[in-house]
């Protein structure tokens, strides 16, 4: 493998770490969001 | 009435996360960027490329930015760099004879006699020499205190074996060192500015800017733009960044291609700095009108989603003051729907804040070491203490205790608008000579987003009143570092 391929593999690796770090932090914050905000929706709609 | 007046009232409110939503949608896209990018199509290409630096008095930076850009790892003799003076009076002209002694036939020196006319005109001078002889394959425009990593210009090139690409522009880093309060919220805001937002463009398939300090581009794409760039607007990047595109070639953000540079440290200068590019966008707007939401013009620029992203971020502190117009109409119109309209923003604000910055944060890890605490103080505390504040449940009494007190009431109401003349105010004392101690503290209180806001409010102020239209150059000290 050349310089160029090691190069665009481990940039190519960077890239898809962050489709999963973007879950993870979709998943955080929706789990602090309903926890502490749920009184809000329980005003708004019930 | 009073209930048409109480509903105009809560549009208004929500007229206030109509930027946020639209940060939102464009960080959701950041994550496809993964799956959808162009290095499929990358191969190891490596054409002749000339550096295009402008300068004028950059002696204190010029020199270290060559020495950097001779360490490029990159064929031997298949990049050149060429100084355009604009009449610099400083030490730069003795700079440039070592430079180019030290490094023959690599450097050039081209000297403007009568300068001052700003950026656009050196980099059009540049341009010309350039473009005379066909020795160059892709022009590098950058800036004169940008240092590059060693990687950075292949990283780049590899795209241009594309045809269908005409340009494509790298992440550039805030390098300030030790740098100050100030600098380390760019360097924060640089992270969701470029490394996420221009990703997110990159997978929408059309980029609002390329970045001033460094883009890369074919010689077919600079000739099919003229051979040289717009010199009516303060926008050049811009203009160029948007020409490209309507002459259908395509623009790429590589976030792994990455430069440093020094951005400014102190108040008075980041006003200066953003004014002349809030202006310039203001100028955009008004210069591209007939391609806004029309994808007949162009599928992607002319399109919604590029549109509304657009112009939440031009038009941010309008809808930000409507918002707070309206939650103030709503405290007199409509109390029980004001409680309920503020809670619905500042918890839209709340959870888009929580989810950009720590996202942001493990996007760039390298930068995040540096500026987390600034990423969190982004909003300011006072912001901050009021998303607190109307995320709690009715019955922990902070409804009544608002009741009680009209005056904090309408302050915390009014604040996500009057943040913004808050700001200006910091900006102000600074300029009057306050201790930097002090301005550092009113800035955390008041917040980093507010004072972007401030800016752009001043720059459609600008507009409105057809003010100057001049080159306020920065100040470059040479205190950019690499972090290796």
């Amino acid at each position: 493998m050349s310089d160029f391929d090691r190069l665009l593999q481990s940039d190519k690796k960077a890239e898809r770490r962050l489709p999963w770090c973007e879950v993870a932090v979709l998943v955080v914050v929706t789990a602090f969001m309903v926890w502490r905000f749920n009184w809000y929706l329980t005003c708004v709609f019930c | 009435m009073i209930e048409a007046l109480a509903a105009l009232c809560l549009f208004l409110v929500f007229v206030g996360t109509i930027p946020t939503l639209g940060s939102l949608g464009q960080f959701l896209l950041v994550g496809w960027h993964g799956i959808r990018n162009h290095y499929a199509h990358c191969v190891d290409f490596t054409p002749r490329v000339a550096f295009i630096l402008p300068a004028w008095n950059e002696g204190a930076v010029i020199g270290t930015t060559i020495d950097e850009l001779m360490r490029l790892d990159y064929p031997a003799g298949a990049w050149r760099i060429y100084i355009v003076d604009d009449a610099s009076t400083d030490e730069t002209p003795a700079v440039m004879r070592e430079k180019m002694a030290q490094y023959p036939g690599s450097v050039f020196h081209l000297r403007r006699d009568a300068g001052g006319q700003g950026k656009s005109h050196t980099l059009n001078h540049g341009l010309a020499t350039v473009l005379a002889d066909d020795w160059a394959e892709a022009v590098m425009i950058m800036d004169a205190d940008v240092l590059f990593e060693p990687l950075t210009l292949r990283r780049m090139t590899r795209h241009l074996a594309d045809p269908a690409v005409g340009a494509v522009t790298a992440y550039v880093k805030e390098g300030s060192y030790p740098g100050n309060l100030i600098t380390r919220f760019i360097g924060f805001e640089y992270i969701t500015g470029q490394a996420a937002a221009r990703r997110a463009q990159n997978v929408l398939g059309a980029l609002a800017c390329m970045a001033g300090g460094a883009q890369i581009h074919t010689r077919t794409n600079i000739e099919a733009l003229g051979g040289k760039i717009d010199t009516q607007s303060l926008a050049e990047d811009t203009f160029t960044t948007f020409n490209t595109q309507l002459g259908g070639r395509q623009t790429l953000f590589d976030g792994n291609a990455v430069v440093w540079a020094e951005e400014p440290d102190s108040l008075g200068m980041f006003w200066k700095q953003r004014l002349r590019w809030a202006r310039g966008n203001l100028q955009i707007s008004r210069a591209f009108t007939d391609l806004w939401f029309r994808p007949s013009r162009h599928p992607k620029l002319g399109g919604f989603a590029f549109g509304l992203l657009w112009f939440s971020i031009v038009l941010m502190p309008l809808c930000l003051i409507l918002s707070a117009v309206g939650a103030i109409g709503l405290y007199f119109t409509h109390p029980q729907w004001a409680w309920l309209g503020f809670s619905g923003l500042w918890g839209v604000n709340l959870a888009v804040y929580l989810f950009m910055t720590l996202f942001a944060l493990a996007i760039d890890p390298q930068m995040a070491r540096r500026t987390w605490r600034e990423a969190f103080l982004f909003p300011g505390l006072i912001s901050l203490l009021i998303m607190s504040l109307f995320i709690l449940p009715p019955q922990t009494g902070a409804q009544h205790w608002l009741a009680a007190s009209p005056v904090a009431t309408l302050f915390i109401l009014s604040w996500v608008g009057l943040s913004i003349p808050a700001a200006w105010l910091v900006y102000r004392m600074e300029r009057l000579g306050a201790p930097n101690w002090l301005r550092d503290v009113l800035l955390v209180l008041v917040g980093y987003g507010p004072l972007m806001s401030a800016v752009s409010f001043a720059a459609i102020v600008a507009e409105w009143r057809h003010a100057d239209t001049r080159w306020d150059k920065t100040v470059k000290t040479g205190k950019a570092r690499m972090a290796r």
